[in-house]
């Protein structure tokens, strides 16, 4: 069930809603039963056989942390603790990453091992490093022993459950014990649906308007085109706009879905694109798996405590696994290990200044606009390692992209006849240049301009009821209005639902 | 009392959220004005409110805006139509009402400079319609314009949905061994619905969710499904092709030899081409229409198929003729190259 689907909106949220707070008036356990069984119900629209999966995944999980917690010799915790760890990355490895070592098995040896016909788990990614982080913690004597059916609903709530924001227990298991979650408050159905709207509207309209410029272009080039330089700066600036409202939109609506039930989920973006430097920016995207890849992979790892080789090491290996951890693709890969590369270049940069002692005062202007548009750049050009599907398709777009030469013959062409290569080529829609520049710069304006979501929402702060309800009314409308633009032109999955 | 309160905020917010898209709708070029009169006994056919201004535009954020006005009959047409002057009369299906094509760039339009001023070329555009309706549409036009020659737009599926109901349109129903012409929308009496229709077509937002958004039941049960959806696309799948296909076929292609005969109109029918076979460069998979060509041209009827021309404009520029990635229409190649083929045929007139 798509978050952007009329059955999830006007029939699935509203029944768990409703029969949430109905339940909560007999028993607190048995509402955390119903949202639990709900979030199953969610899982298993797609394949009702993966609920199993997930039901196993979550006894075997909870099974493994009661007994690591209830060992008193720390050696055979250790030992508990990398079984279920090695578990939970061979059920990954195998649903996501078994036909991806064939290939490359295949590849490097010229041999023909049959592929395995595997269907990947929706959320599999999610779930998994969810749980990781809970067995890490239950070793570590961070996390606290907890009700199985909390631990149930934590793993498997289902506005996280398919693409984040990746939650950590000890923002959300306590809250399951919170008497006022239990109750409905006016305030908190308003403002959720405040930001469930806002993450519709950031995909239906603008989301998936760019994936009509990015999709043709990046598959025709697939197909063999070799694109331009205005398709490939069209192609890798729709994707980057493309996944920014994409992921961004899943999260907010996340995050808004869960408010109705009183439950904070955690922030998974922060306007990234106004990043001033690649470590900001990957302070700013993706906050939930950023913070998971601190904790249970670059400190693990030895993080800065063995000196700068190591650490610019350890750094590499954990942006390397964090590409992976998106998708069976050494483009993933590549993806990460150039943001890795990125991230040691500014590090560098950082200890440069600090050993030549120059002064650290406030960034200038101009220093401060060069700085978020090389980011940019940045960002944009490691993106088309993230969207082609061969090395053979990024280069390709990369070459479009710095074929500078092509700027003196677009010189003399109107904006029509600039973009319409494209339009022959591609099919992209519209066939007038200035559409797509509006487009573009609306997009750009939004995610450098304008503020985001969470501070956005923040302004509402009624207190009256009758204005929490009036809003209600409203956005129901607005709600109806775009789940109806986005059945107009064919319900599109969400970006991270692959991951 | 408090429960009422609730329900009473929650509807009035509704209500504002509706008040205030409808408002901000009325400033941006909604697809409005697509208002059809009732088929009457004097002109039997399907068409639109004359000399009324009508916008199209498509999807959500209202691309490829055209603003245009239906003329003296209620046709899409640059100009008016007037008995008593030599004319070519182009009948078919939306291809030929062409609503997504600015003024003056649709077949007859493009057909019309051609040939004027020594003839003039009428459009008989109904959307939806099917062999029934060109039918009607012929017997009009020969009792109203007396046309030289008579173009009839064959399009794919045009036999098929002959023989189903149509709610707002013609098809033809068995009848003692013949085909009699039903219509869903008969009556010189307004319908019940009719001021309804009327009132929610004046509004703007019941136009960008029907016209714009198309919203219908099937989009509202098809939604939660990976689905992209458009109506020309639908035209496009399998055909289901029968015995009933062919003898209605049969009984369309007699009744326009009968028509030939009594009037001494020319009749050339235009068949539409594969296009998708084309950018494929596959062979092109149209059963029905093969049929129906191979009739005509056994009765002695004109044809042009146009499946040769497309190719072959294809070949040379490699730009498509749809109007849309997932809409069958023609765009303004597509008509042109119609245009440029038909000429051919009866620029001798």
């Amino acid at each position: 069930m798509l978050f952007n689907s009329y059955q999830f909106i006007f029939l699935y949220l509203p029944t768990v809603f409703l029969g949430f707070f109905f339940i909560s008036r007999i028993s607190r356990h048995l509402a955390i039963l119903w949202l639990g069984a709900a979030s199953l119900f969610f899982y298993g629209w797609w394949n009702p056989k993966f609920v199993l999966l997930l039901l196993a995944s979550i006894i075997f999980n909870y099974g493994m942390g009661y007994a690591i917690g209830h060992l008193r010799i720390v050696s055979k915790g250790k030992a508990l603790l990398t079984i279920a760890i090695g578990s939970n990355l061979a059920l990954l490895g195998y649903f996501k990453y078994a036909n991806f070592f064939i290939n490359t098995i295949d590849g490097l040896a010229d041999g023909e091992i049959p592929l395995t016909n595997v269907t990947l788990p929706l959320g599999i990614s999610f779930f998994t490093f969810t749980q990781i982080a809970f067995l890490v913690d239950v070793y570590r004597g961070i996390a606290h022993e907890y009700r199985f059916i909390h631990y149930l609903l934590f793993v498997s709530y289902f506005p996280h459950l398919i693409a984040g924001p990746i939650l950590h227990h000890k923002q959300i298991i306590p809250q399951f014990a919170d008497p006022v979650i239990y109750q409905v408050r006016s305030e908190n159905v308003a403002l959720g649906l405040i930001i469930f709207t806002i993450g519709l509207a950031k995909k239906v309209l603008l989301a998936d308007s760019f994936a009509e410029y990015a999709n043709p272009i990046f598959d025709a080039t697939q197909g063999g085109v070799q694109p331009g330089l205005v398709a490939a700066w069209t192609g890798a600036l729709a994707y980057t706009l493309q996944i920014y409202f994409d992921f961004s939109g899943y999260s907010d609506m996340a995050i808004g879905a869960s408010h109705l039930f009183n439950i904070e989920i955690p922030i998974n973006f922060n306007s990234p694109y106004k990043s001033k430097n690649i470590i900001e920016f990957w302070r700013r995207w993706h906050i939930t798996l950023s913070q998971f890849l601190k904790d249970y992979l670059y400190i693990p790892l030895g993080g800065n405590r063995h000196g700068k080789i190591r650490r610019y090491e350890n750094l590499i290996v954990t942006m390397l696994l964090g590409g992976l951890w998106h998708g069976a693709n050494w483009t993933f890969v590549a993806w990460g290990g150039l943001h890795g590369f990125y991230l040691l270049i500014n590090h560098a940069w950082h200890e440069f200044r600090t050993h030549i002692s120059l002064p650290s005062k406030e960034p200038s202007y101009l220093s401060t606009i060069f700085g978020s548009a090389l980011t940019f750049v940045l960002v944009v050009v490691a993106w088309v390692f993230f969207r082609a599907e061969s090395f053979h398709t990024a280069f390709a777009i990369l070459k479009g992209m710095g074929n500078i030469g092509e700027f003196k013959e677009l010189y003399p062409k109107t904006l029509s006849m600039t973009f319409e290569g494209i339009y022959d080529i591609y099919k992209v829609p519209q066939d007038s240049g200035g559409y797509v520049l509006t487009i573009f710069s609306f997009g750009l304006g939004i995610v450098w301009l304008l503020q985001n979501t969470q501070k956005l929402s923040s302004y509402y702060r009624f207190s009256d009821y009758r204005i929490h309800f009036f809003v209600i009314g409203m956005l129901c409308f607005c709600i109806f209005m775009l789940v109806t633009i986005n059945a107009s032109r064919g319900i599109s999955e969400f970006i991270y639902f692959n991951f | 009392m408090k429960f009422a309160k609730y329900i009473f905020f929650f509807f009035l917010g509704l209500t504002v959220s509706i008040v205030v898209s409808e408002v901000g709708l009325q400033f941006l070029p909604v697809s409005k004005g697509f208002f059809g009169t009732r088929p009457t006994k004097e002109m039997p056919v399907s068409r639109f409110i004359p000399d009324k201004y009508y916008t199209y535009s498509l999807g959500w954020n209202f691309r490829d805006i055209v603003h245009g006005k239906f003329n003296n009959l209620g046709y899409i047409s640059d100009h008016d139509y007037v008995a008593k002057v030599k004319n070519i009369a182009v009948i078919g299906n939306s291809y030929i009402e062409s609503r997504m094509i600015c003024n003056g760039k649709s077949i007859s339009d493009d057909l019309d400079k051609m040939m004027s001023p020594k003839v003039h070329v009428y459009a008989f555009g109904q959307p939806g319609a099917n062999l029934a309706g060109y039918l009607l549409a012929v017997n009009y036009a020969i009792n109203t314009f007396h046309p030289n020659s008579l173009i009839i737009l064959i399009t794919n599926k045009d036999i098929e949905k002959s023989l189903n109901y149509q709610p707002w349109g013609f098809w033809f129903s068995e009848k003692e061994g013949g085909f009699k012409i039903e219509s869903g929308n008969t009556s010189d009496l307004p319908n019940p619905n009719y001021y309804l229709r009327k009132f929610l077509h004046s509004s703007s937002i019941f136009s960008y969710f029907h016209n714009n958004l198309r919203f219908s039941k099937e989009l509202l049960v098809g939604a939660g499904k990976m689905v992209t959806r458009s109506v020309a696309q639908q035209e496009i799948g399998e055909v289901v092709f029968n015995e009933q296909s062919q003898r209605v076929g049969e009984f369309f292609i007699k009744s326009l030899v009968e028509i030939h005969h009594k009037t001494g109109s020319e009749i050339i029918l235009v068949f539409d081409g594969d296009r998708k076979s084309i950018y494929e460069e596959k062979a092109p998979n149209r059963s029905e229409v093969d049929f129906l060509m191979n009739l005509a041209k056994n009765n002695n009827i004109k044809t042009i198929d146009l499946q040769k021309y497309f190719e072959l404009d294809y070949s040379v520029f490699r730009k498509p003729f749809d109007y849309e990635r997932f809409d069958g229409h023609w765009n303004e190649r597509g008509h042109a190259v119609a245009a440029a083929a038909i000429f051919d045929i009866v620029k001798g007139l």
